[in-house]
């Protein structure tokens, strides 16, 4: 039980917390390797690291509208209800 | 007062958080699952107190059979138990230190966006702190006094295993309020610092998964998208158990999501041969021990509500689906399903064994016709379900933009969630592209469907009771708001940090209110039950009754939130009546009298002035008294109130404040005539919809006949302001006083709402003149009413 923990510990050793703000990479970020499960019976293939996506500058507009649409939408909605709830309710 | 609870809850939540560590720790190490199995130790912390804190209750449990033991020896376990397992296994405290020393390299590493997550970081930390303080507030949340303190106070009397007749909610899975049971001899406060507790477990589970799947830099805004929930502020600091339950499912999820990421049929580490090899060699333990821990996180979800089980439900579909898909071959699928459901069911089974042989029935009181046809409960399921929301596939296909948008229907006690869901995952789906994540996120996409479909038809449906589905969705949420901000600088630099920034803000500025309130508390200028009162204005009324109720006598309260009220109070209210309670659905009004006599009650107390009682009962007020529908719409005004108090004397239900109150909450029109009088508009659709399951008019029927001719009454209301001026001439009846304040805004509304308790103490005469052939005014005549004052109005 003890040499899984440890075993497990050395093999994550090196990546660490806090957001993800350090420079060590997880390792996992850039395989794209095929490889047998544990049990044999199957290949299965680990992504490719991230890559910066390029987009046209319409669908960076049409998401923003989207985007601020929904959040005006639901917190106007939001802040009137709470104007009701705090000066009735409470 | 206040702050010696601030220490107290200090103290405990070190000391109780410090014994859960341990527990939890030590449980992880006995299964297998070390630091390496979470790559993350913050991740790993929170599994391991929420673990220990569900092993707490799993201690607890076989306890509750032995008669008197919580009464005699709850508190000295419960603090001998917190030592021992400190002592035993303090070495697991390293966990944490690990956590505060990453935290430390973090904060020494020069990073390009630094000081924009370190913002965030103060921020949450902030809100974590000031929601901690306001947990250390008296417990004043509606259904908290209602279920699971006055539970956790039966509990520690008569241990779990017992049947509660005073409570509704006796047959629910209690967990969390076996937890409690020992707390609530000390101060109920403790019980929401517990389940504060659960709220920093699943902020740490939430940080350490999104640093596991996410990509650098998304664990503050994956905890920041759930913890800006408006829901959550009521959450953090109270004692219902949505937390609790929320924090197994996500540590259920997030250990399924790591064994089918990295173990079975994945490993990150392929170009290490040395740690390959070790893999295989150890491959079986860790998969399976985290399928396990998975397992019990499940069994501990069952315990804790009902709505554990719809979570249960789905994840038994789409792990199978997953594990198939997988081909793993059935053997071992089966062997992995079995490691998964096997705990689950023996670590909740102890609830629903308790439920078949007390009542015959594992999921009482849901599916009474099916397990006990003979058996009716007398509570009232199917208000719950809300029929009154349609169930057409359209709906369930607008459902999830309702539950984000909808104020009136789904939203009854303004538990907005984030439009982060709404508005991120769907952007995900379409751009998100393919990594690690990917195949988690379409794996919570379908337990998100199923999810939702099975609330949609098998429970109230409320956001509330989805919170194990929002924490499960906010990664995916962010993962969104990674992807979409990768394209665009727009994107990224602004608009991004503004959707996280402004709900953290919003958020912060509710805690804080709710923080506000409290500080007279905190700085000894209010005392806790002037705290109380000013959510629950019966409360002083309520402390008055114990000395206005005899020697073995029994108390009946039509006001639910029973838990300051005194010991063995059955809760009476129309719609969430307890076993022991009067059925209100009884025609005649006199044999109501005489089957509450029978039962023992010597007085019921009502509280005329709660908000939430009187918002229902005025609905059904409007659909008894109004005159009849103009152009689809119903109309009132106050000299309806004031002609029904002359004919029936029952305005003190509804006052002309309430009126307006009904209005305002409701958001209905008011206009204004030429002759200055206000007339409030109620469209007809909220009447249909409020009159398909309400039952509150036979109550105040029941009430009216009860107060007039079979009961004697007691005035309590002597104990509150009772400006002269406004109360002279409107005594009526026994000395009850009924406060007409004209009001020019809804702060003076408020005010007046504070003033007026409303709270009456109703005792039964030894031999009640029983007046049968007195009835309230029936259909014919209301209608001969109503239609003389539609055409007056006309």
């Amino acid at each position: 039980m003890m040499s899984n923990m440890e075993s497990n510990q050395e093999e994550f050793q090196g990546h660490e917390e806090g957001d993800g703000q350090l420079s060590i990479p997880a390792p996992e970020a850039a395989q794209d390797i095929e490889h047998p499960s544990p049990d044999g019976q199957t290949a299965v293939i680990t992504e490719p690291a991230d890559k910066e996506i390029k987009r046209p500058t319409w669908a960076a507009v049409l998401i923003s509208v989207w985007i601020i649409g929904i959040y005006i939408t639901f917190y106007y909605f939001l802040v009137t209800h709470w104007a009701v709830r705090y000066t009735i309710e409470r | 007062m206040g702050a010696i609870m601030i220490a107290i809850g200090i103290l405990y939540f070190v000391i109780f958080g410090l014994a859960a560590l341990c527990l939890g720790g030590a449980a992880l190490s006995r299964i297998g699952l070390g630091r390496g199995s979470f790559q993350s130790a913050r991740g790993k912390v929170g599994i391991e107190i929420a673990l220990g804190i569900g092993l707490w209750g799993l201690i607890y449990f076989p306890l509750s059979a032995i008669e008197g033991f919580w009464i005699t020896f709850g508190q000295p376990f419960f603090i001998v138990l917190m030592i021992l397992i400190i002592a035993r296994w303090h070495r697991h405290i390293e966990d944490l230190t690990e956590l505060f020393s990453n935290w430390r390299k973090y904060r020494r590493a020069s990073t390009q966006r630094k000081s924009f997550h370190s913002i965030l970081s103060v921020l949450l930390i902030i809100l974590l702190t000031v929601a901690f303080l306001n947990a250390c507030g008296p417990s004043r949340g509606w259904d908290e006094l209602v279920d699971h303190l006055p539970r956790a106070r039966f509990i520690a009397d008569n241990g779990a295993l017992a049947d509660d007749t005073s409570n509704p909610f006796s047959g629910y899975p209690a967990l969390c309020e076996l937890i409690f049971a020992p707390l609530t001899g000390l101060t109920s406060e403790l019980c929401a610092v517990t389940v504060f507790m659960f709220a920093v477990a699943l902020f740490l589970m939430l940080a350490g998964f999104a640093r596991t799947f996410l990509p650098p830099g998304w664990a503050n805004p994956t905890v920041i998208i759930l913890f800006s929930m408006p829901l959550m502020a009521d959450l953090m600091r109270s004692a219902l158990v949505d937390l609790p339950l929320s924090c197994f499912c996500f540590a259920a999820f997030y250990l399924i999501s790591i064994a089918l990421t990295y173990q079975i049929g994945e490993s990150p580490d392929s170009n290490n041969l040395e740690t390959n090899i070790q893999r295989q060699l150890n491959q079986d333990r860790p998969q399976s021990g985290m399928i396990f821990t998975a397992g019990i996180f499940l069994g501990f979800a069952m315990s804790v509500k009902y709505t554990g089980l719809l979570v249960a439900l789905s994840w038994v579909i789409m792990l199978t689906v997953t594990l198939l898909l997988k081909r793993l071959g059935i053997k071992r699928t089966v062997a992995l399903l079995i490691t998964f459901l096997l705990p689950a069911l023996v670590v909740s089974g102890g609830w629903y064994l308790r439920n078949l042989l007390l009542y015959g029935n594992p999921v009482y009181p849901f599916l009474e016709g099916f397990f006990n046809r003979e058996h009716n409960a007398a509570f009232d399921i199917y208000a719950f379900t809300r029929p009154e929301m349609h169930k057409s596939p359209l709906d369930i296909l607008l459902y999830p933009i309702r539950l984000t948008f909808d104020y009136k229907l789904i939203r009854n006690w303004y538990s907005a969630i984030t439009p982060a869901f709404l508005c991120f995952i769907p952007l995900g789906l379409i751009i998100g592209g393919r990594d690690k994540f990917r195949p988690i996120f379409n794996l919570t996409i379908w337990l998100g469907i199923i999810n939702l479909c099975l609330a949609f038809f098998m429970s109230p449906g409320h956001t509330r009771y989805l919170l194990p589905l929002w924490a499960i969705l906010a990664p995916s949420a962010a993962w969104g708001m990674a992807r979409v901000s990768d394209g665009s600088r727009f994107l990224r630099r602004f608009l991004i940090p503004a959707v996280l920034i402004i709900p953290l803000c919003l958020m912060l500025a509710q805690e804080g209110k709710l923080f506000v309130e409290l500080t007279p508390y905190f700085a000894g200028q209010e005392s806790r039950d002037d705290v109380i009162a000013q959510e629950m204005p019966s409360h002083i009324v309520a402390k008055k009754m114990k000395g206005h109720i005899p020697p073995g006598g029994k108390l009946l309260s039509i006001e639910p939130r029973v838990y300051y009220m005194p010991e063995g109070t059955v809760i009476g209210t129309p719609g969430i009546e307890a076993p022991d309670s009067p059925r209100w659905d009884e025609e005649n009004t006199a044999a109501l009298a005489v089957d509450m006599q029978a039962k023992g009650f010597t007085n019921i107390f009502i509280d005329s002035s709660s908000r939430q009682i009187k918002h229902a009962m005025a609905m059904d007020f409007f659909l008894a008294t109004i005159p009849a529908g103009v152009e689809g719409r119903y109309y009132c005004y106050e000299g309806i109130v004031e002609e029904m108090e002359k004919r029936y004397g029952i305005s003190h239900f509804f006052t002309k404040e309430d009126l307006y109150s009904l209005s305002a909450i409701g958001g209905f029109d008011i206009y204004k005539d030429a002759s200055g009088r206000d007339w409030h508009w109620v469209d007809k659709a909220t009447i249909e919809r409020r009159s398909k399951y309400s039952r509150n008019l036979r109550f105040i029927r029941h009430f009216w006949l009860l107060e007039r001719y079979l009961l004697e009454q007691v005035d309590l209301d002597d104990t509150l302001e009772n400006p002269a001026a406004e109360s002279s001439g409107n005594v009526r009846n026994g000395g009850a006083v009924l406060y007409r304040v004209n009001y020019s805004n809804l702060r003076d509304l408020r005010r007046a709402q504070k003033r007026h308790s409303g709270g009456r103490l109703l005792g039964l005469n030894n031999n009640p003149q029983l007046t049968p052939e007195i009835q309230f005014p029936n259909e014919d005549e209301l209608y001969l009413w109503k239609k003389q004052n539609a055409e007056g109005m006309i």
